[in-house]
């Protein structure tokens, strides 16, 4: 047999978003793909049962019999290449494992707010304290592969993807767990602007850090590089506080020309008065004071403008045209709004925030429509896709989009929405369940992995449907069982998701693998849980055959472990007895010995091959000074010999003509003579 | 871009070109097959393969090699160009052996496919004949050869068992007991058919039940996907007109005609809007049955899976020449 030559340590696969696995270096030379075609040449493969592997290898399409004489060898036709196709990065395994948990918590919260008296608000309190723990995992995740230091492609695109998911899974939370759930519909806007600052972050903090940096004078502050545009981005954010105060600090500076300052206080102030709503107040009350402030806003705009286009003014006072900037901002004007905002979740933001503060969540679509109407579609990545579909309630488009930014996403969004009763308009539309759908696909891609195993058999167990269990049931049955502790560990799934039919199997696996390595008792166990009676004979026989061959009784300890566990069977039952006969036997206890044998026969427990054996054991006690077996009984050891006459088992010992039946007869005949006699 | 150091590749030591390569059950062991006559075998694990043994029986090219349910043991099929299928048995100790030697056609076996475990150890093969056989290991302890004759007049090319559920069946009491399994293939061929064959418990046989035509050429491979629980049975075929299709046939309404030789109709759909650009060769599911994995004479694998709207989409592609695609 020759020894195989390996060559592993070369060959790497990449894949891209175009979910394209490039092997490098190829299995054929680059470019030559059709001419390895005419040279007969395909690719076959083999899928790999579980661990999205596949074994591919370059394979004739004819046999060597019926190509040209003149086809090519290559050194690739002899070999195989085992690769994945959807590995898990070992950056992601911690997320998962805690995510994970999340996913078990949630859906056991969700069970048991069915059973619940107010079922809609043990639900939806228990959804969004799980969907703040899934936000938190994402966090963390971002802070993780930030401080890890590494910094290449994969780890940049990771950030950016689990970025992506918060910001989706944010938004999703807002308008479906905090604005918007049955018997409470609040304003959206203020979440909103949280969600915005939250997940689109600027360069606000350290622009302001610069800014604010010293603390600066009122005239350090007015030279300040960027000031305006920081003041004109706190005001798009909503950062109205931050803005007013800024302002009140550089009002005096006199660098400020006398109408600048006037106007940089009354802006201040107008800011500063900005109406905030309260539990306390009724809407209409609030809009009241907020049509007032609005209004305030557009005349102070309109003010400042007259004043530039005054010509007795300076028309290119930058202060003056800044404050007038902000002013429009703060007055709803789209045009200076959209002009100024770097994404157009900021329009959306600013136009919501100073024009419609208390809009709900079914104002999203048509004010999100207005707005991207202004962007080329082509513009726009996945994640402002998912985020448009999200606004505009489309969920179906939605949830399309989130499973082409990460099949975690997809996979948790549709079991959130399903839990919170909006994935049924979906259910409706698709031809499959969603979350069934992007749950399996889950939960496959984390059993094939080593470390992951246990958290993809729950993935797919707690879909709760008839297709999650059967694919659970194919893969649970061929994870491999590499130590009796993950053994354990698989046999309480099946137990958990009462995958019967996999536990029976794996039984019988580990009790063949028992076998094979020795451990019998171990493998007599695994057989007894799956009722397998003729393995456990088999096995008993063999320890059986083991002790005729050696003279030596050494099953002692296999058979009481089995037995301590309460396993029942006849065969185990006759080499126990079996045993209690030899020690009694060795004890000199012959009386107790012969029962014990008279019981082994009489209640048929032996295999018949084992009963030539137990009636040749008898002869010594026939013989003893004490009289062992009463007349009765030696009746009954000779019925069992006269039973086992003409079988094979006696007609070979006769044949071997060692005459220990022969023996017993006699033996016999002389213990009922005396038996009688004594009676 | 990510980048993966799992790949393993090694060489098979094989004298010619490879024809076939396939894991077992646990995905554990590695046969591969070859114009040299020999089958190789592998043990793999994880980033590391050995070798374990090369069989040599074959007495001419070996086309492919199936592995039985780990519940009849460790047995290994293969066909050849010599005509013969093989059944290979191993025994702890003394390694793989031939246990039957199957050689009733008189052509190349392009086929084989183990039955689903629990119709017991029964091989399907398909022939250059035009014939295809059943070969099952019956309670009596032999071999017995059924022979279909004509089943694709000009040549077998491909065979493949249905799942023993029934589609939509998975719900109702008794699916899995042994009276209610389906027992179909079906076979492709060089008469650019796919026949579906079901058993006739009265003539004790396997006999045609529906003829599917579409195909403009050879009928390279046919694949029933596993049942997963869906309600419906889905078939893929490939061709070397350069198509694939995917054959899907919905549960019966009624729980009465939930049991096998259902008649409902099949609907074909084209994989792809457009045809593949070359022969294709082979179409694979995956074990959950969701992942369908095609190899084109294009020197590309590609993995489709049905999406939410019920559309075939491409989710990955093997490009084996280390350039973008």
């Amino acid at each position: 047999m020759q020894k195989i030559r390996t060559k592993v340590d070369k060959f790497v696969v990449s894949r891209d978003k175009e979910a394209v696995t490039h092997l490098f270096p190829g299995l054929f030379p680059a470019g030559r793909q059709a001419e390895w075609s005419e040279q007969n040449r395909t690719l076959t493969f083999s899928i790999h049962p579980t661990n999205n592997k596949l074994a591919l290898a370059v394979a004739g399409k004819q046999p060597r019999e019926s190509i040209k004489r003149d086809t090519q060898t290559f050194e690739q036709d002899q070999s195989v290449t085992i690769c994945g196709l959807a590995t898990v990065p070992d950056e992601r395994v911690s997320f998962v494992n805690d995510t994970h948990a999340v996913f078990v918590e949630l859906q056991t919260t969700m069970a048991n707010s069915i059973s619940a008296s107010d079922k809609t608000a043990v639900g939806v309190e228990g959804v969004l304290r799980m969907s703040g723990l899934y936000r938190e995992a994402m966090l963390k995740q971002i802070r993780v592969l930030q401080e890890s230091g590494v910094d290449d492609e994969f780890i940049k695109e990771e950030i950016e993807t689990f970025q992506s998911m918060h910001g989706i899974w944010h938004l999703i939370e807002i308008m479906y767990l905090t604005t918007n759930t049955p018997g409470l519909s609040t304003s959206v806007v203020s979440p909103y602007m949280k969600w915005l600052n939250a997940n689109f972050t600027t360069s606000l903090v350290e622009d302001g850090k610069r800014i604010a940096e010293g603390p600066p004078t009122a005239d350090e502050l007015a030279e300040r590089d960027g000031l305006w545009e920081y003041l004109k981005k706190l005001a798009l954010r909503g950062h109205v506080s931050a803005l007013a105060n800024m302002l009140e600090r550089l009002e005096p500076s006199q660098q400020l020309s006398a109408p600048a300052a006037h106007w940089v206080r009354t802006v201040s102030q107008s800011t500063k008065r900005m109406p905030i709503g309260s539990n306390e107040e009724t809407s209409g009350s609030f809009r009241v004071r907020w049509k007032q402030w609005s209004e305030e806003q557009r005349d102070m705009a309109k003010s400042i403008s007259d004043l530039l286009q005054d010509s007795s003014a300076d028309t290119h006072d930058s202060v003056l045209q800044a404050l007038l900037t902000i002013s429009e901002i703060m007055s709803g004007n789209v045009d200076t709004i959209s002009a100024e905002s770097e994404y157009w979740q900021d329009i959306l933001g600013a136009v919501m925030l100073y024009s419609e503060p208390t809009a709900q969540v079914d104002r999203l679509p048509s004010l999100v429509g207005a707005i991207i109407e202004q962007y080329e579609s082509s513009d726009f990545t996945e994640l402002d896709r998912a985020l448009v579909a999200l606004l505009s309630h489309d969920l179906p488009e939605f949830l399309i989009l989130c499973s082409r930014i990460d099949p975690w996403l997809s996979a948790h969004i549709a079991d959130l929405m399903s839990h919170i009763g909006i994935l049924s308009i979906c259910r409706r539309i698709f031809t499959l369940d969603p979350r069934e759908h992007y749950l399996l696909a889950l939960g496959e891609s984390y059993v094939g992995h080593e470390d992951l195993w246990r958290v993809g058999l729950d993935y797919l167990g707690l879909i709760g449907t008839r297709t999650g269990s059967s694919v659970m049931e194919e893969h649970v049955v061929r994870l491999p069982l590499d130590s009796d502790r993950k053994a354990e560990q698989i046999l309480r799934v099946c137990d958990t998701y009462k995958l019967t039919r996999a536990r029976d199997r794996i039984h019988r696996q580990l009790g063949r693998q028992k076998w094979q390595r020795g451990r019998l008792g171990a493998a007599i166990g695994h057989f007894a849980q799956v009722a397998d009676t003729a393995s456990i004979g088999l096995i008993c026989d063999q320890l059986w055959k083991e002790y005729l061959d050696s003279g030596k009784l050494t099953y002692g300890s296999v058979i009481d472990s089995v037995i301590s566990t309460g396993v029942e069977h006849d065969r185990l039952m006759f080499l126990v007895k079996y045993r209690d006969f030899h020690e009694s036997y060795r004890a000199g206890e012959y009386v107790e010995s012969g029962k014990i044998i008279l019981s082994i026969l009489l209640s048929e427990i032996a295999p018949s091959y084992a009963v030539a054996d137990l009636l040749v054991d008898t002869i010594p006690l026939l013989e003893s000074d004490v009289l062992v077996f009463s007349s009765d009984d030696t009746f009954e050891l000779m019925r069992c010999a006269e039973s086992l006459a003409g079988s094979s088992e006696a007609k070979h010992r006769e044949s071997n003509g060692n005459g220990e039946l022969g023996i017993f007869n006699i033996a016999c005949s002389r213990n009922l003579a005396r038996a009688f006699v004594m009676s | 871009m990510m980048t993966n150091n799992e790949t393993l590749q090694f060489d098979t030591q094989h004298e010619d070109m490879i024809h076939d390569a396939q894991l077992d059950y646990y995905g554990k062991r590695l046969a591969t097959c070859s114009s040299d006559g020999t089958i190789h075998l592998f043990e793999i694990n994880g980033k590391q393969q050995k070798f374990v043994a090369t069989l040599k029986e074959h007495s001419g090219p070996v086309w492919q090699v199936s592995w039985a349910h780990p519940k009849f043991g460790s047995v290994l099929a293969s066909c050849s160009y010599d005509g013969t299928v093989l059944i290979w048995k191993e025994t702890p100790g003394s390694g793989f052996s031939v246990i039957k030697k199957h050689d009733k056609h008189q052509a190349s076996v392009n086929a084989i496919a183990w039955a689903p475990h629990e119709l017991g150890p029964v091989l399907l093969c398909g022939s250059s004949d035009g014939k295809i056989s059943l070969l099952t290991f019956t309670e009596e302890g032999i071999w017995d050869a059924q022979i279909i004759r004509n089943a694709h007049a000009t040549g077998v090319n491909a065979v493949s068992w249905a799942p023993v559920i029934a589609a939509g069946a998975f719900a109702q009491p008794g699916a899995t007991q042994k009276a209610s399994l389906v027992k179909q293939f079906a076979s492709g061929g060089c008469d650019q058919n796919i026949k579906i064959w079901a058993y006739f418990e009265d003539k004790k046989t396997y006999d045609v039940v529906k003829v599917l035509e579409g195909h403009g050429d050879w009928v390279r491979d046919v694949a029933y996907a596993p049942n997963i629980g869906l309600p419906r049975t889905y078939l893929a075929s490939c061709s070397q007109d350069k198509n694939v299709y995917i054959w899907t046939q919905d549960a019966p309404i009624s729980k009465a005609a939930a049991g096998q030789n259902a008649a409902s109709d099949w609907v074909r759909t084209q994989l792809s809007s457009t045809p593949f650009p070359d022969v294709v060769w082979r179409v694979s599911w995956s074990m959950s049955g969701n992942v369908l994995a095609v190899s084109c004479g294009d020197n590309k694998i590609t993995l489709w899976k049905e999406n939410l709207k019920g559309e075939w989409e491409r989710i990955s592609e093997i490009n084996e020449n280390g350039q973008r695609a």
